[in-house]
C-alpha cells in the first residue's frame, strides 16, 4: 500500500493537495493585509505623537507669550531704579530678573532648542545681574555706574526677545506649532 | 579617586577646553561690573574667572561655574599647601593663571589695541601736542601788564 502511494506520479494530486496548493496564495494575502495594518497603526501612532509635541510647542509658546512682558516689565524697573541711583531696589529687581529669565530660558529651549543666540543672551544677563547683585552688596556706595554691564547685558537680551515675540507672536495665535 | 578629586578633574578638563578655545579664538569673554572678573556665557550655564589680592599681597584666581540661575554650582581656586615650611602649589595653579591672563586679553581686546599701537609706531603718527588755553594762561587778555596793580579797564 504504501509502496503503491510512493510509486505514484507527481501529478497524481488529490484535492486535499489542491487545497494546500491554494492556501499558499492566500497565506500571502493575508501577510500582505496584516503588513498594512500593522504600517497604518504605525503611521497612527506616529501622527499621534507629532500631535502631542505640536501641542506642547504650542502650550510653551503660549506660556513665553505671557512670561516675557513680565520680564521686560522687570527690566524698565531695573532701568527706573538705577536712574533714581537706589541700589537695594536695583539688587532686588536683578535677583527677580534673574528668577524670571531662567525660566524663560528653561521653557525657550525645550520648545525650540534651535533658538541658541537668544538663550545665550539671556543666560549671560542671567549671570550678568548675579555677578552684578553680589558685587553691589559689598560696594556700600556703589553708584549707576556699577550696575551698567548687568544693565547692558539685560538690554540686549530684552531687545532679542522682543524680536523673538514679534516673530512668533503670529505662529502662537494661530497654532501652527512651530516656534 | 574620590568624589572631590573627581569633581576638580572635571573642571580641570573644562579649564584646559576654556583655555584652548580661547586661544584659538573661538569663544570671547567680557567684562562684568566686578573688578577683574570675566565671563564666559554659554546658552545654559556660565563660566567666570576672577583675580583677588588679599589684605597680605597674595594673589587667587577662581574660576566659577554658574547654573541657568546664576548660582554658583563649583569652582575651582589657586592654592598651596605648606610641605617640609616649603610652599608648594598646586598643579592646577598655572593652568588658572593662563586662562586669567587669556580671558582679560579677550575681554579688554588687548590684541586689537598692540596690533593698533603697533602700526601707529611704524607709521610714526605724531601725538597731538597740547595746546595752552589763551584764557587759562593770560586772566587780563586786555591788559597791557597782566601783572600790575592796576585794572584793565
Amino acid at each position: 500500500m504504501f509502496l503503491a502511494a510512493v510509486s505514484q506520479h507527481w501529478y497524481n494530486v488529490g484535492w486535499v493537495d489542491w487545497l494546500a496548493v491554494a492556501a499558499f496564495p492566500l497565506t500571502l494575502a493575508g501577510l500582505f493585509f496584516t503588513w498594512r495594518q500593522a504600517r497604518k497603526a504605525s503611521n497612527s501612532a506616529e501622527a499621534a505623537r507629532q500631535a502631542v509635541q505640536s501641542t506642547q510647542q504650542q502650550i510653551r509658546a503660549k506660556q513665553l507669550m505671557v512670561l516675557i512682558p513680565q520680564l521686560l516689565w522687570i527690566a524698565s524697573e531695573i532701568d527706573s531704579a538705577i536712574e533714581i541711583e537706589n541700589i537695594p531696589l536695583v539688587r532686588r529687581y536683578l535677583h527677580n530678573w534673574r528668577l524670571q529669565a531662567g525660566n524663560v530660558n528653561g521653557i525657550l529651549l525645550a520648545a525650540d532648542p534651535n533658538e541658541i543666540e537668544l538663550a545665550t543672551a539671556l543666560n549671560n544677563s542671567v549671570s550678568m545681574a548675579a555677578i552684578t547683585e553680589g558685587s553691589l552688596m559689598k560696594r556700600p556706595q556703589a553708584t549707576r555706574s556699577d550696575c551698567m554691564k548687568a544693565r547692558d547685558a539685560i538690554t540686549s537680551a530684552s531687545s532679542e526677545l522682543n524680536i523673538w515675540v514679534g516673530r512668533n507672536s503670529t505662529e502662537a495665535t494661530t497654532g501652527s506649532g512651530a516656534t | 579617586m574620590s568624589n572631590t578629586d573627581d569633581f576638580r578633574e572635571q573642571m580641570l578638563t573644562m579649564v584646559k577646553s576654556l583655555l584652548a578655545a580661547t586661544k584659538e579664538g573661538k569663544i570671547t569673554w567680557a567684562t562684568t561690573d566686578a573688578d577683574d572678573k570675566y565671563i564666559y556665557s554659554g546658552t545654559r550655564s556660565s563660566v567666570t574667572i576672577e583675580d583677588v589680592w588679599d589684605r597680605f599681597g597674595d594673589r587667587t584666581t577662581t574660576v566659577c561655574l554658574l547654573n541657568s540661575r546664576g548660582v554658583v554650582v563649583d569652582s575651582l581656586q589657586t592654592e598651596g599647601s605648606q610641605v617640609d615650611d616649603k610652599f608648594v602649589p598646586a598643579p592646577w595653579n598655572d593652568l588658572l593663571e593662563d586662562l586669567y591672563h587669556a580671558a582679560r586679553r579677550v575681554a579688554h581686546n588687548v590684541d586689537d589695541a598692540l596690533e593698533s599701537m603697533m602700526s601707529d609706531i611704524e607709521r610714526g603718527t605724531p601725538s597731538p601736542t597740547l595746546q595752552k588755553k589763551k584764557a587759562e594762561s593770560d586772566p587780563w587778555p586786555n591788559a597791557k601788564d597782566p601783572w600790575s596793580d592796576e585794572p584793565p579797564f
